[in-house]
């Protein structure tokens, strides 16, 4: 089974080394999407082995997954992993992530924060209560119930990989994702995972203006 | 002639002429163009036609009529803009991403077991 761990990534210099050593560590492949970075992300992986695409002008998260995808398509891959760049994720629950594919039962795992009550309850409040509305926007938008609507963590089969092709550059992607697997009917699941929070990363984390942003999108989108 | 339609030709002219220069393609846009430089011109130089019009679509004064297809024209070309923009920004993604796989840097694989004949005999 080949498998492809994808990290887009935008001037995460600070952070990108740690998060790519755990996953090789983890026993896994990893392909770094750079999106434009300004710093110099190259120079913290050198050493280390990746395989490292670089967009020359920054496109957005949903771009660099979608570059990270087509790579692993080529090169025959049979899952791919989106993994986030800034440590929120944890490189040993790609395990649990993988698992229901290897198995063959679905097609997509997407990652969730609430099906573990102890997971659930790491999620700041606020964050929280918002995730919690927003499952219910996002059943509108994509047709699908999901304990956790908003996740950056999931992983396809090679079915999927050429199936879904995400067209939204920016963060309207996750939502984009979550449509095509309902359109196309793919077979998918929810697995329990962590998410770390750190000071770092909760200053980076979306803001409510941005789900503004991305309703906006995807109903621009629907008429263009 | 008064001031008012001498002032509102030469814009309609300068108009022309910017398009004629810049923008002259398509037949669709050449027909569309003239259309509304006509009807620009008939708007000028016979302003009780406009009001008869106006009052036929219900509408108080001609310049209420005029108004109204104004916003109507801006909403459509706001939306053609915005998918023209949209796909130009589609196309440019598929460059940049092209660009990235073309030059990608793989992992160093392991040390090949067979030697080159330069480096075996060596």
């Amino acid at each position: 089974m080949k498998i492809f761990v994808i990290i887009p990534c935008y001037n995460e210099t600070s952070i990108i080394r740690q998060t790519v050593s755990q996953v090789l560590e983890a026993g896994y492949e990893v392909v770094v999407v750079d999106d434009g970075s300004e710093e110099d992300i190259w120079q913290q992986l050198a050493d280390l082995p990746v395989h490292y695409l670089r967009h020359v002008i920054n496109l957005g998260q949903g771009a660099a997954l979608q570059t990270g995808m087509q790579y692993a398509l080529e090169q025959g891959v049979d899952i791919a992993v989106h993994f986030d760049a800034d440590g929120q994720h944890r490189a040993k629950d790609i395990d649990i992530m993988v698992a229901p594919l290897l198995a063959g039962k679905v097609d997509v795992v997407l990652g969730s924060r609430f099906m573990n009550a102890e997971y659930a309850k790491s999620v700041p409040s606020n964050r929280r209560l918002l995730l919690q509305m927003a499952r219910y926007t996002n059943l509108l938008l994509t047709g699908l119930w999901l304990t956790d609507a908003h996740n950056g963590f999931r992983a396809l089969n090679r079915k999927a990989l050429k199936t879904i092709r995400i067209t939204e550059d920016k963060m309207a992607h996750a939502t984009e994702i979550l449509q095509q697997i309902n359109a196309k009917n793919l077979n998918y699941c929810e697995q329990p995972i962590r998410v770390v929070y750190t000071a770092y990363s909760k200053q980076k984390g979306q803001s409510l203006w941005n789900a503004v942003n991305i309703f906006f999108d995807l109903i621009l989108n629907k008429v263009s | 002639m008064n001031i008012i339609q001498i002032l509102l030709t030469s814009f309609l002219l300068l108009l022309i002429a910017v398009y004629i220069v810049y923008f002259w393609n398509k037949i669709f846009n050449r027909i569309l163009f003239f259309v509304l430089f006509l009807v620009g011109l008939v708007l000028v130089f016979f302003p009780d036609l406009a009001n008869k019009v106006a009052h036929w679509t219900g509408v108080g004064r001609r310049a209420d009529l005029l108004l109204y297809l104004t916003i109507i024209l801006f909403f459509a070309i706001s939306i053609f803009l915005y998918s023209k923009v949209k796909n130009l920004q589609a196309r440019q993604t598929e460059i940049v991403r092209r660009g990235a796989i073309e030059k990608v840097v793989q992992p160093r694989k392991p040390q090949e077991k067979t030697e080159t004949p330069k480096a075996a005999k060596n």
